[in-house]
């Protein structure tokens, strides 16, 4: 699952998780993150770098 | 004491702060940082839980979100409640979320038993529920402050830095090298391809331009008394609410030491 807010700034981000996840199938990702506020690098890294592995993970359950 | 708007967008703002000293404009960054109250979900009650994340990653997603409150005055903070930090509506905000699979779980299904209290943004994913999986959660938010925890900041990235003043002597050559090394755009070459300060603002003070003029033309003060000020809030209120909101907890505070001091002469 997203973090909720960026480690090092506190800005929530997981709400613009699932919509940068469906555009960056088509967008370039920094474009992305332009266009939805996302400005600071500590924040970007977050989405920037995140994996998903809780739909892997379910699997298990 | 003179203050300028620079720019408000939403939950960020810019502000010219001048004729204050450092320590003044440290003391609203500091205070919008930490010490402005809002509402954040203080403990919970988990009846079930068969998702994939375990009870307390749960916890700690639920408290991190923001939350929005028409009427936050009319709350107390729990130990300058009435109730003595026993809990009652002035200090406490129940909520109930229950949410059975399959599907996300979103911060927009947190209702709260107050109507004008809700979480500032609906679209954050809390936990994913498989098929037949299910969450039931109970509990309640307290108005605290940022230096109890972080899941009260109201300010995520506030600071400030002095007014630089840029000053280009007759020495310049128009080399231009100065204009093309500087990384936020803060100088020109005017029509007789001198170098010209422009838009003084966005200059950081990198000091670039000095240590690229050969001829030492470049001269970059910082104005003592004038700071560029930045505040963004972390969803919880506008950022125009929350600089306001700092500098009336800074004044409580110093009336409050006022009182103190008056009481010991």
């Amino acid at each position: 699952m997203i973090p909720v807010r960026c480690f090092s700034c506190g800005k929530v981000i997981a709400n613009v998780w699932e919509e940068y996840r469906e555009r960056i199938k088509t967008e370039p990702p920094g474009k992305v993150l332009d266009d939805l506020g996302v400005d600071k690098c500590c924040c970007r890294r977050m989405l920037l770098s995140h994996v998903e592995i809780v739909d892997i993970l379910r699997r298990y359950q | 004491m003179k203050v300028e708007l620079l720019e408000l967008e939403g939950d960020r703002i810019r502000f010219l702060l001048s004729g204050a000293t450092m320590a003044f404009a440290n003391g609203i960054r500091r205070v919008c940082m930490a010490e402005v109250p809002c509402l954040a979900i203080d403990e919970i009650a988990l009846y079930d839980n068969t998702s994939v994340l375990f009870d307390e990653q749960i916890a700690l997603r639920i408290g991190l979100v923001p939350l929005k409150a028409e009427n936050l005055d009319t709350f107390a903070r729990p130990e300058d409640c009435e109730c003595g930090g026993q809990g009652c509506p002035g200090c406490r905000v129940d909520f109930i979320l229950s949410v059975e699979g399959p599907g996300m779980v979103y911060s927009r299904d947190i209702h709260f038993t107050d109507p004008g209290v809700t979480a500032a943004f609906d679209n954050i994913p809390l936990v994913v529920l498989g098929e037949g999986e299910k969450l039931v959660i109970e509990g309640f938010a307290t108005k605290r402050i940022g230096s109890d925890h972080a899941k009260w900041n109201s300010g995520t990235l506030c600071g400030y830095k002095s007014l630089p003043s840029i000053e280009i002597s007759g020495a310049c050559n128009g080399c231009g090298k100065c204009v093309k090394e500087c990384p936020r755009q803060a100088l020109i070459q005017d029509e007789g391809g001198r170098a010209k300060a422009t838009n003084t603002l966005n200059c950081s003070l990198c000091k670039l331009c000095i240590e690229v003029c050969e001829a030492g033309a470049v001269k970059i003060i910082p104005i003592l008394d004038s700071f560029v000020m930045t505040a963004e809030s972390s969803g919880e209120m506008p950022a125009k609410e929350l600089v306001a909101s700092a500098s009336q907890e800074i004044r409580k505070r110093a009336v409050e030491f006022e009182a103190k001091l008056a009481e010991l002469s």
